[in-house]
């Protein structure tokens, strides 16, 4: 065991030493530090409101850790989940080390990596404190939660693959029972809201956090500890504490019963993880493709010079079974109009602000990121700009779909009137414009940061910066009432035009993105 | 021809290519040899035009950025980058559209000759590494290059593979083009090169001139002079 620890505290040890020694590392991490601590303040700078039912927000809660959870356990079916890298499988399991202690070892440090994962609902506090009041506190403890869902998921995925991957049949009933359990959770909702008297929303929110739901696995139990600590319920915090405990506990027995075999059950899966990272790492980014591609109609067709590279994408589009977006795009579309749902009463604003926020999730997910790591493009013989511009047509063109689709959408049962929508379906689709633009500045000034949370960061906080301009116009615009437009017109239109400015801009500084690759690989 | 002069590139602040100047004439088969880390990869990128750096390069006495520089340049890059969602040929003809090149049947008999007729309709991901390096070399062959640069060209590739590959560059010699061959694998260049530079932390520390066997007593053989410029090196770092 001593190995392990010893391990576990030298890649801890290296890791800080490796921040130390890149100053821009550094930085970054001390802005990332900043800005959750601005989203941390932000609410003390407003007044005091009324504040929504937090019942909603326990509700989103365990949606949102079901959702976790149910998909890691899906993904296990198929692919199995692994807590190991490639170089403990190498260097750890065909040591004389008992495969339990590097089980055990695995298991804290997938904890660890699990909780690293939520860290972007830190960032959620500020919007979450001003509609329901709750402190930072809770939120810390709504990361642990996530952490432990996660968590709870990945360790369920190695026993659910354990015991299935030997046979068809084995998966697909388990597929069906994990299914059919969220068949039941969605008609038990379904059938609350039908017989309750209340709007849809009062019902579903009850239906969800009703005790018959608190048994939901993992994610019911999780939610129900911290409502209990939330409202000072101790007994109920603990109990439902320990519940989660003992899973984890029972979870781990079960995979350390199969003794060493577990070690082949993971290996298939931590090789698929290592091959992702050494790609990424190498500066390619590894695409989520479906397993059985229908390859459809051949060849490319269309195209000559630059413009090859928009009729390629294409192609690669229906092959990945994306025909307009992306999944990550669908999802928090669907999120989004959710979200509009519960505000359809409240105008647009809230409903703009929650749809175009929700889009610095799903703006770096275009496929030009993904050729800016393959060599050929940057063989084309053609000018960098033009190429650029034919990188990004396809992307550009989903932006303005998605906003055109999104607000036809919700018009049908929001309270938005039709210069409302019309304004807003152009701006959000400049706001997904001035993203993508932030993202081809950070590929085009900072490509030599290779590590990935850093990346990450910077890619958020260009998104943020880039959109400064347009709210200070338009809150300046609004208070000053300097022009007589309806409010929300103004804004949106204050907002369109510093986008359209600062896109321009952005670009034009970036024209020269594909003369140099600076490629790692 | 290729001609290189004066190159230094930095990563941070280590110094991955410094001051290297050589050249490769037209009809020649040039190789640079080199012990892991000796920048060979680096310098490769260098004229592909991948990285930036302090220096001039030219690919037919345009600069290597220009368009006409990159018309004229074919690159096999050390790890094979191919697109997970297209087919074999679907690579070779978006290679031949975005050069803006006729279908003059070049793409199906490369195919052909790198046994890959009956992959073509397989997509990217589903290639072994070897299958995908054949396609990288396929679609670098089909620009027509007069200039070609291979980085580690013969990892992953199986021996009949490697012995096609050993003819393609012989035929390139004599239809005229330039080419640069980076390994640090020396039996696999024995037999074919013109001009052997070999490499050690970032610089050019020995050449030669392939002669064949002078019977000299001074003549070394390249694994010789390999061993001799790379092992005090190698002490020293």
């Amino acid at each position: 065991m001593r190995a392990l620890s010893y391990l576990f505290a030298a890649r801890w040890k290296n890791w800080l030493k490796s921040l130390i020694k890149s100053p821009v590392q550094l930085i970054v991490l001390l802005l990332i530090v900043g800005l959750l601590v601005f989203t941390i303040l932000t609410p003390r700078f407003s007044e005091p409101e009324e504040y929504r039912d937090v019942s909603e927000l326990f509700a989103i809660m365990i949606l949102l850790f079901a959702a976790m959870y149910i998909m890691t356990c899906f993904n296990g079916i198929t692919r199995g989940g692994s807590l190991f890298s490639m170089a403990d499988v190498n260097l750890a399991f065909v040591s004389p080390i008992r495969s339990n202690k590097i089980l055990f070892y695995g298991l804290i440090q997938q904890l660890g990596t699990s909780i690293m994962v939520g860290l972007f609902l830190l960032y959620q506090y500020a919007w979450i404190n001003m509609t329901y009041g709750v402190s930072f506190g809770f939120i810390l403890l709504v990361l642990l939660g996530y952490g432990l869902c996660v968590y709870c998921g990945q360790v369920t995925s190695m026993v659910i693959y354990a015991n299935v991957s030997d046979s068809l049949k084995k998966r697909r009933i388990a597929k069906s029972i994990i299914l059919g359990l969220c068949a039941v959770a969605a008609g038990y909702i379904a059938y609350q809201v039908y017989t309750d008297s209340r709007d849809i929303i009062p019902a579903a929110v009850a239906a969800i956090n009703s005790k018959v739901f608190a048994f939901f696995p993992v994610a019911g139990w999780l939610k129900s500890a911290i409502a209990g600590v939330f409202f000072g319920n101790i007994l109920s915090a603990v109990l439902w504490g320990c519940v989660v405990i003992t899973y984890i506990v029972i979870v781990a027995i079960l995979i350390s019963r199969t003794g060493d075999s577990y070690y082949e059950d993971v290996l298939q899966s931590t090789e698929r993880t290592f091959k992702a990272v050494t790609a990424s790492k190498s500066g390619q980014i590894s695409e989520a493709t479906p397993e059985n591609i229908k390859l459809g109609k051949l060849g490319i067709g269309k195209g000559f010079g630059s413009s090859t590279l928009y009729y390629k994408h294409r192609l690669e589009d229906r092959r990945a079974r994306v025909l307009i977006f992306d999944t990550l795009t669908l999802v928090f579309m669907g999120v989004s109009i959710i979200f509009a749902f519960f505000m359809r009463n409240e105008g647009i604003a809230p409903i703009f602000l929650f749809s175009t926020y929700m889009m610095i999730f799903s703006a770096w997910t275009g496929r030009w990121v993904k050729e800016l790591v393959k060599h050929y493009i940057y063989l084309i013989p053609e000018t960098p700009f033009r190429k650029l511009l034919y990188c990004i047509r396809g992307t550009a063109q989903k932006i303005f779909l998605e906003s055109l689709i999104f607000y036809l959408i919700i018009s049908t049962f929001a309270d938005v009137t039709v210069p409302e929508v019309i304004l807003a379906i152009i701006t959000r689709a400049s706001f997904g414009l001035l993203f993508m633009s932030a993202n081809i500045f950070i590929e085009r000034f900072f490509s030599t940061v290779t590590v990935k949370f850093i990346a990450v960061m910077l890619y958020f906080l260009s998104m943020i910066l880039f959109a400064v301009p347009g709210i200070i116009l338009a809150v300046v615009l609004s208070i000053t009432q300097a022009i007589p437009l309806p409010e929300n017109i103004l804004i949106l239109a204050s907002l369109l035009v510093c986008n359209i400015i600062v896109t321009l801009v952005a670009m034009y500084a970036s024209r020269n993105m594909l003369e140099y690759a600076e490629l790692n690989n | 021809m290729l001609d290189v002069q004066n190159v230094t590139k930095f990563y941070g602040k280590v110094k991955a290519n410094d001051n290297i100047s050589f050249s490769v004439d037209d009809g020649q088969i040039a190789i640079l040899l080199g012990p892991n880390g000796a920048g060979k990869s680096t310098i490769i990128k260098c004229i592909a035009g991948l990285l930036r750096f302090e220096g001039e390069i030219t690919i037919n006495k345009h600069p290597n950025r220009s368009l006409e520089a990159k018309a004229a340049l074919g690159y096999v890059p050390e790890t094979p980058a191919v697109y997970d969602m297209l087919t074999v040929a679907e690579h070779l003809e978006f290679v031949r559209r975005a050069n803006r090149l006729e279908d003059d049947g070049l793409a199906e008999r490369l195919l052909e000759r790198f046994d890959l007729s009956n992959l073509s309709d397989k997509l990217g991901k589903e290639l072994s590494k070897g299958m995908q390096q054949k396609v990288s070399i396929c679609c670098a062959l089909l620009r027509k290059p007069s200039v070609i640069i291979f980085d580690e060209p013969m990892v992953g590739l199986d021996p009949y593979a490697i012995k096609e590959l050993k003819q393609v560059f012989q035929e390139l010699r004599n239809e005229g083009s330039s080419v640069l061959i980076s390994t640090h694998m020396i039996d696999s260049v024995e037999d074919y090169w013109d001009i052997a530079h070999i490499m050690a932390n970032g610089a050019i520390v020995a050449s030669k001139v392939n002669n064949g066997n002078s019977g000299a007593p001074d003549d070394k053989s390249l694994e010789e002079l390999f061993f001799e410029n790379t092992e005090g090196v190698r002490n020293q770092s």
